[in-house]
């Protein structure tokens, strides 16, 4: 999850991880805004989710099935 | 060099027509943001700090409000007090208030060139003689430039709002180091205590330019209902809308940018600078205001890519297997926040297959330009460091360097840095071409060596808009939000006519404004001819199923007895068996069939697919001067599925020609006193035609399945290999290592001859 491990969830983080079962992107951005306030206001602008490998740009998917949510530092690009 | 697995055999894909925009552009006509005048319009001119670092004590205005010919005048004031937002911001997330803040200073300057106030005047002379009317009070404070002065103990701290992201537990004290990334894993010490063979090295570089040739420009028309218009050149006037409509607090609604052609942005161009500005004069006179950055304020005010220092350490096995990798570097930052680190992070040595890796990125904060994207932001800096030490390493085990890259390229499968598995990636396939294109095997002259270095970039998908319409005459138009910058004018109308398997010339493309297409993301991240491309593709798809369900309609079969083909409907139906309609006759008779024919569609794609590039320098190094001449240059890309190769090698040349010139001549240089010494072409040099050498640009085409037509982003790629491909074929000619960029003549000299 870095850098948002350190700069959100160290508390929360278990080598890297945290277990959670949301429904899909937005429910998981409000539960670890739940753990951490203030995540949620940085989501959109700054964070990529990559769904069992594999980047997402629909937060809306359905999770039900996934395995893996790893979250990434936003690249764009010139 | 072509395809191992080309997915079909296409009618427009591929080929080589003329840019609709071409004739235009080269006849001078294409009209440019500099260029752009409205009826009645003010001539705008911006104020800038002489100061790297000051508190703004006053600002007084009077003299050059009272000036005849003056409009309005325009300080930081005069914008919006903004709440703390951060928001995507073209290619990256930036605070609004700081972009505010860069617009017009509030309370501080933080570089020399900071905007300080502005006024709008009947004629730019009256402009520039009321800036010199306006006071202002600074109270000069102690300034930084470096990365690593910037985090000494003591250093001066440009803002006591910033505390280090990306540290547990936060910080309790403000700081220059904006943003901490680290990935990586395994035993790094203990792998490289027990390597046959390591490398370690410092490198660093300076910010340099884009290098775009148009200035920033723009001219405002705030009317007196609340609407207002911008006219100005970016890579991305939505991007452009929504930061400007969020400074100025007004809904996005209520501004339509049009957008201009573009001079070149390479990055640079996915912020803004001058349009709050304009608005706010437009708004105070009542009238249409220009602002136009000189080449100057261009260098002194808009963001540079980051200069950086990186430390390198390499490990690797007897046999060449790679087993440790630490990497650590600083970034340049310059006043604001740059988010260029993660992306550096993620970029350095995610080609190779290392078990054992860290790799952390500081950005820093210090008094220069706010550093902005330029092509494959954060990657081309620390892969000079890594690719570098890649050589070094090669020439400790005794391997050929471009072996010793094949050895531990990544494949399909392979972990990225941040964990992912690499999708259909055709690294390995570059290597392979690099080792069998006659440039690796050819002679060498005296003073001569050869280098190689490989890298890759991220690319992007992302939100895209695109309008398909069919007139009367059945001729198509795509419309489309993405600025065209490097020919996606041309890919769209290809793509288009692919779909619809009718002639390129039937297709005309063209860049909507605001008010007139949905919305679209920048063109950058390598993005639009895959993502725009996507949904060009897409609204293209729906226009085909129109046609054939109005010609049945028509003919009153079942909308399953039409097929398309080869751009006509084609009846299958009972007597009108083998009948046929064209595009044309259908559009003809759309009025009374249904209405026009249109297809909307808004995407936001996803499945895009890195790109990988080798490249192959050779270099002559003058023992008596110090001059490295590029002598010759191969530049080996997977580039998906080249739609309009013409533009893909046009990327590819150029941005090799950039990382060139950042390898070996460009460089922002300060004076002690913290003002920039180099702000012009004149003495900021980057290459020239003559400069250079014809850069063969090899498309190899390993197609991304999640694209149509296979297409992987290119754009970036070409930069991030040449500043060690240059730096490696350095020290092949004349055995010297050169670790500091840009490898000018007198540091090569200096290398040279130690003794002095």
């Amino acid at each position: 999850m870095p850098p948002f491990d350190k700069e959100f969830f160290g508390e929360f983080v278990k080598e890297g991880r945290l277990d959670l079962a949301p429904h899909n992107l937005f429910d998981l951005v409000d539960r670890l805004d739940g753990l951490a306030p203030g995540f949620a206001d940085i989501a959109q602008p700054r964070v990529h989710f990559a769904v069992d490998g594999v980047l997402e740009t629909d937060w809306s998917r359905d999770l039900e099935t996934a395995k893996e949510v790893i979250v990434l530092p936003r690249v764009g690009g010139g | 060099m072509n395809a191992p697995e080309q997915m079909k055999q296409f009618r427009h894909v591929g080929t080589r027509p003329v840019r609709p925009d071409g004739v235009d552009k080269v006849t001078g006509r294409a009209l440019y943001s500099p260029d752009f005048k409205a009826p009645g319009m003010l001539w705008g001119a911006i104020l800038r700090s002489p100061h790297p670092h000051a508190r703004i004590i006053a600002i007084d205005t009077r003299q050059a409000e009272a000036l005849a010919g003056v409009k309005a005048v325009a300080t930081g004031r005069d914008l919006p007090t903004l709440e703390s937002l951060v928001m995507h911001v073209g290619e990256g997330a930036s605070d609004i208030v700081d972009v505010s803040h860069n617009c017009l200073a509030l309370d501080k300057v933080l570089y020399e060139g900071h905007a300080v106030a502005a006024v709008a005047a009947t004629s730019p002379e009256i402009a520039r003689e009321a800036l010199a009317l306006i006071e202002v009070e600074y109270e000069e404070l102690p300034f930084v430039l470096g990365v690593e002065e910037a985090l000494a103990e003591g250093a001066p701290i440009l803002h006591d709002n910033v505390f280090t992201k990306g540290v547990d537990p936060k910080p309790d004290k403000p700081s220059n180091a904006a943003m901490r990334v680290e990935m990586g894993g395994g035993d790094v010490e203990g792998a490289l205590a027990s390597a046959a063979a390591t490398v370690t090295g410092r490198y660093s570089l300076e910010p340099v330019h884009q290098g775009y040739i148009e200035p920033h420009a723009c001219v405002a028309s705030w009317n007196g209902d609340g609407q207002a218009q911008i006219w100005t050149s970016s890579q991305g006037h939505f991007s452009v809308r929504a930061l400007t409509a969020s400074v100025l607090a007004m809904p996005q609604a209520d501004i339509r940018v049009t957008p201009l052609e573009i001079g070149g942005g390479f990055g640079g161009k996915t912020t803004i600078y001058l349009e709050p500005v304009a608005m706010v004069l437009s708004k105070k006179s009542g009238r249409p205001v220009r602002l136009a950055m000189t080449r100057e304020e261009v260098f002194r005010a808009t963001g540079p890519a980051p200069g950086a220092v990186i430390d390198v350490r390499l490990g690797a096995a007897a046999d060449g297997t790679l087993v440790a990798a630490d990497v650590e570097f600083l970034y340049h930052s310059g006043a604001y926040t740059a988010n260029d680190a993660g992306a550096g992070v993620s970029s350095a040595i995610g080609h190779y297959r290392i078990a054992n890796t860290r790799v952390v990125g500081v950005e820093v904060l210090c008094n220069r330009p706010a550093a902005k994207a330029y092509r494959a932001p954060g990657a081309p800096q620390v892969n000079f460091a890594v690719e570098s030490a890649m050589d070094e390493l090669a020439g400790k085990l005794g391997i050929d360097p471009l072996e010793l890259r094949l050895k531990n390229a990544v494949v399909e499968g392979d972990p990225q840095t941040t964990g992912l598995p690499w999708g259909r990636i055709g690294y390995v396939e570059c290597l392979e071409a690099a080792k069998a294109h006659p440039h690796w095997s050819a002679p060498l002259g005296p003073n001569q060596g050869r280098g190689i270095a490989g890298g890759y970039w991220g690319n992007y998908g992302g939100p895209s808009t695109v309008n398909v319409s069919v007139a009367e005459d059945g001729t198509v138009t795509v419309a489309t939000g993405s600025p065209d910058i490097g020919g996606s004018r041309a890919s769209m109308a290809i793509m288009a006519a692919e779909v619809l398997d009718i002639p390129y010339e039937r297709v005309r493309a063209v860049v909507a404004d605001t008010a007139s297409i949905g919305v679209s993301m920048v063109t950058g991240g390598s993005r639009t001819t895959f993502a725009t491309g996507m949904a060009t593709v897409q609204a293209a798809e729906e226009v085909k199923r129109i046609l054939c369900e109005r010609a049945a309609r028509i003919w009153g079969v079942a909308a399953d007895q039409v097929e398309w083909r080869s751009g006509e409907v084609t009846c299958l139906d009972g007597e009108k068996q083998g009948q046929v309609m064209s595009a044309a006759a259908i559009a003809g008779r759309s009025f009374h069939s249904g209405g026009p024919i249109a297809a909307v569609a808004a995407l936001s794609a996803k499945g895009w697919l890195p790109g990988f590039g080798v490249h192959i320098c050779d270099t002559e190094v003058d023992p008596e001067t110090g001059h490295v001449k590029i002598v010759r240059y191969t530049a080996i890309q997977d580039v998906g599925i080249a739609i309009h190769p013409d533009y893909v090698e046009g990327q590819i040349q150029g941005g090799a020609a950039q990382g060139i010139g950042w390898a070996l001549n460009e460089a922002y240089i300060y004076s002690k006193d913290g003002k920039l010494d180099n702000a012009g072409f004149l003495d900021y040099r980057m290459p020239v035609a003559s400069d250079l050498p014809m850069i063969e640009a090899v498309l190899v085409e390993v197609p991304n399945p999640s694209h149509p037509y296979g297409v992987k982003g290119v754009g970036e790629v070409p930069i991030v290999p040449p500043l060690a491909a240059v730096a490696n074929a350095i020290h092949a000619a004349a055995g010297v290592r050169l670790r500091d960029l840009p490898m000018a003549p007198d540091r090569v000299y200096a290398a040279l001859h130690p003794e002095g």
